[in-house]
């Protein structure tokens, strides 16, 4: 038995004298530790899978050309959205052409 | 080491990602951007696939109805002023002339039909025109404006 042990077990017996007034302490105190010790391990798993994976060749071509379609994809999509809205502005402006009742068709004056 | 690895791989995918994300958006809004500058008329004619002889007379029809429209938008801004000055009338000194509003009610009815009237002379001689087809794709474009 060390020096840390010794005054742990002195602090231990220590706290054998204090008289606290909470009867779920102990398990909440347990709770918590077992919280703090899970935590730090749960995220490292995931990293650690997710480096297991791509450090294989075929998994890091596929996570690259993964990420070449979606970049594609998302390019793709604003276009569509683009062309979209443009065809429904020169749409509008064609209607106050030739509608004297839709707003802003005597502002050609 | 292979933490390293399996950084840098998911870098050159993200840098791969972005460069054929703006590669292809940079592409095809350049084309569309050099094809902003069309008006009305002319996105009409791609977007139903006219022909010079249907454009063209299609753009006489436009032009020979030009006038018109803008003295009936011209009128209805008119209204729009008159009726306007009615309501701050009504709110700076609480009189309510009910002839005016009377006769703008009228001027209103009529204005609204002899407009309703051109824009549908108008749609229905463009549409004339047309073949089917393009026909059934102008009345969607221009369904709003159908009375």
């Amino acid at each position: 038995m060390d020096k840390e042990d010794k005054e742990l077990d002195e602090a231990l017996g220590l706290w054998d004298e204090v008289k606290v007034d909470h009867s779920r302490l102990s398990s909440r105190v347990w709770a918590r530790v077992a919280n703090e010790e899970r935590e730090p391990t749960t995220l490292p798993t995931f990293f650690r899978l997710v480096q297991s994976l791509l450090v294989r060749p075929v998994y890091a071509a596929v996570f690259v050309v993964s990420c070449v379609l979606g970049g594609l994809l998302l390019a793709e999509l604003r276009v569509v959205k683009m062309e979209s809205d443009r065809h429904e502005q020169l749409a509008e402006s064609y209607k106050q052409v030739i509608d004297p009742l839709l707003k802003n068709t005597y502002l050609g004056d | 080491m292979e933490v390293w690895k399996s950084l840098m791989v998911i870098v050159i995918g993200v840098v791969a990602g972005v460069s054929a994300h703006l590669g292809y958006f940079n592409t095809y809004s350049a084309e569309m951007r050099a094809t902003s500058g069309l008006n009305e008329m002319e996105w009409l004619r791609s977007e139903l696939d006219l022909t010079e002889e249907q454009f063209a007379r299609i753009t006489r029809l436009h032009d020979d109805r030009e006038s018109e429209i803008r003295t009936l938008s011209r009128k209805v801004r008119d209204l729009e002023l008159m009726l306007a000055e009615l309501e701050a009338e009504r709110v700076t000194e609480g009189y309510v002339d009910y002839l005016e509003i009377r006769n703008y009610m009228e001027a209103k009815r009529k204005l609204d039909e002899a407009c309703s009237k051109s824009t549908n002379d108008l749609i229905a001689s463009v549409g004339d025109v047309m073949d089917l087809e393009q026909r059934r794709r102008y009345l969607t474009i221009v369904q709003g404006s159908l009375n």
